[in-house]
């Protein structure tokens, strides 16, 4: 009997009707601007798909020609391999004095995190990348199908990647000058952004939605919370930003460029983009005054430790920390009084790991408030003249006396 | 028979299976699986109806579960997850309806504005299960604007359904 089901569900469809009488999804609705491109979605592992989809990152960017890059899957074991190769050069250290420095603010666990576990819990959260030096795209295969919306939406994102290298050379754009955290992030902005917020509007037909029936800015809204509260669950969360707010930040920083011109809207964003991410928090929170340089703030010339590193935090890092100390956003605005600053880190024969932060803020009372709070996040020497304020620490040690009269120094200059 | 069946169909003519109808079946197909492998007794259906009450899920698809599960394998039928398996099978055969439609284009978008990615096809695949009731309940929670009263209002909806 069951082997008449089939034939008996069939002869149901043939005589029920036509086809058009029964209730059916409207389909994918293409964008207005890319009326002619697929939106249905395709196996990312075959060429046709591959070819589909780089038409329609051109079309999105009014980019001349699809990009020409070589595209592979690959296990997150081979990835983690790939990665793990690019080190082959470079050591490990063995004290981890910078992420042991930055611990004093929960921005890294002491001693950092084995790179191995650092490659593993990247590539783990890695949808695809685009590997400028060998202009090949690599997407990450989690063991999730290659054929869904998503896979196609992550190869989208790598392929505007590749455009953008073919217009602008990523591995030099802008310049070659030396990237702090803070200026590599803000720069980061652009290309993550732009990416993303294509990926976000192609997305719409391919989830079978018309863009008509969607708000995009709340969408872009909500990415970029999203973000923010990403952006504070990692181990390290300096680099963990690399990969949240650069996404969340770029995406409405681009739409609204878009909404102005259209993908010649965004062009300005790529000739002179943002050095500092005060630039882009400001125009993102539509608070205080954007500000597209930092003050140089000269580094510690001292003579009894060993340089370890030294870094530009930002307003970015800045937020970090006070969000990492109160959990909430709420800092966003003393963030945002960032003018300048400079985070030091040292060490001695002992393998001590000794920190001085130099922050220039845009007032007095912002120094003061900040000053509070560092006073009040545990025993370190921190101080406040004018608009300029110092945090002189060790882990585990005295803060360095020359550290902190380098420090005192620094703020009797003005 | 099988024309008979045909013209039930297109005039629609069957009268719709009430919910105490579809969780008969339901019982009905569960107790022939577990008795099949000895996980149930006689009294397996009258305390089966007594509890199984799956609120807002359509007659149909229950009916359609308890015909999975008359021939459900006993490891599943004597797992936790026993109904799991039926449910998701029944999910992807249940038909378009234009509750439906009109419910997977609202949550896909409604969704979208708030940074979740479904697309509206595995939505139908997903919901259908859920009766036009629930589902136009439903629907009118992306009337809202904010991301987390459209979560409640729909939390609300599908975990106390009328």
């Amino acid at each position: 009997m069951k082997a008449w089901l089939p034939l008996l569900s069939l002869a149901l469809l043939a005589a029920c009707g036509s086809e058009d009488e029964r209730p059916r999804l409207n389909g994918p609705v293409p964008l207005p601007e890319c009326p002619e491109a697929s939106y249905e979605p395709c196996d990312i592992r075959k060429a046709a798909c591959q070819a589909g989809l780089a038409e329609l990152a051109a079309c999105l960017r009014e980019s001349s020609a699809p990009p020409e890059v070589a595209i592979e899957l690959m296990s997150e074991t081979e990835y983690a391999s790939v990665v793990r190769a690019g080190y082959a050069d470079v050591p490990e250290p063995t004290n981890k004095h910078f992420d042991t420095a930055l611990s004093r603010f929960g921005l890294a666990p002491r001693g950092g995190v084995p790179r191995a576990d650092d490659i593993f819990a990247f590539v783990a959260k890695l949808g695809g990348v685009y590997r400028g030096h060998e202009k090949r795209i690599v997407i990450i295969d989690h063991g999730e199908p290659a054929d869904d919306e998503l896979s196609n939406l992550i190869l989208l994102h790598e392929l505007v990647h590749a455009l953008q290298d073919a217009e602008h050379d990523l591995l030099h754009w802008p310049d070659d000058e030396p990237l702090t955290f803070d200026s590599a992030l803000a720069r980061r902005t652009v290309v993550e952004g732009e990416a993303s917020f294509y990926e976000a509007r192609a997305a719409v037909p391919f989830l079978g939605l018309d863009i008509a029936d969607v708000d995009f800015e709340m969408a872009m809204q909500q990415r970029l919370d999203r973000t923010l509260e990403g952006a504070f669950e990692a181990e390290l969360l300096l680099s963990n930003s690399f990969v949240t707010v650069t996404y969340g930040m770029g995406a409405l920083v681009s739409f609204h460029a878009w909404q102005e011109g259209g993908p010649s809207g965004i062009e300005p964003l790529w000739q002179a983009p943002p050095r500092t991410m005060q630039r882009v928090m400001s125009a993102i929170f539509g608070q205080n005054t954007p500000v597209d340089a930092g003050i140089d703030i000269p580094a510690p010339d001292i003579a009894d430790l060993e340089p370890y590193a030294d870094e530009v935090l930002g307003a970015w890092g800045l937020n970090l920390t006070l969000g990492q100390a109160a959990k909430t956003h709420d800092s966003v605005p003393l963030a945002l009084t960032w003018r300048g600053d400079r985070f030091s880190v040292y060490t001695d024969t002992n393998e001590s790991t000794f920190a001085l932060w130099q922050l220039e803020l845009e007032s007095p009372e912002a120094a003061q408030k900040l000053d509070e709070f560092f006073a009040s996040s545990g025993a370190t020497t921190h101080e406040t003249a004018g608009s300029r304020l110092f945090v002189s620490y060790g882990i585990d040690v005295e803060a360095s006396p020359s550290l902190t009269e380098w420090g005192r120094a620094w703020l009797a200059e003005q | 028979m099988l024309g008979a069946s045909l013209l039930g169909a297109c005039a629609s003519a069957d009268a719709p299976k009430s919910y105490s109808e579809g969780v008969a079946d339901a019982c009905y197909g569960a107790c022939v699986g577990w008795q099949r492998c000895q996980l149930a007794d006689a009294s397996c259906y009258s305390a089966c109806i007594a509890s199984y009450d799956p609120r807002g899920i359509r007659s149909e698809s229950l009916t359609a579960v308890g015909q999975c599960l008359e021939t459900e394998t006993c490891a599943t039928l004597d797992s936790e997850e026993a109904f799991g398996p039926c449910f998701d099978k029944v999910r992807e055969s249940e038909p378009l309806r234009d509750q439906l439609v009109v419910y997977c284009e609202a949550a896909a978008a409604g969704y979208f504005d708030c940074n979740v990615w479904w697309p509206v096809e595995d939505c139908a695949h997903t919901m259908g299960v859920w009766n036009d009731d629930v589902l136009r309940a439903a629907t009118r929670c992306f009337g809202r604007k904010d991301c987390d009263a459209r979560e409640a209002c729909e939390n609300d909806v599908f975990e106390n359904p009328l």
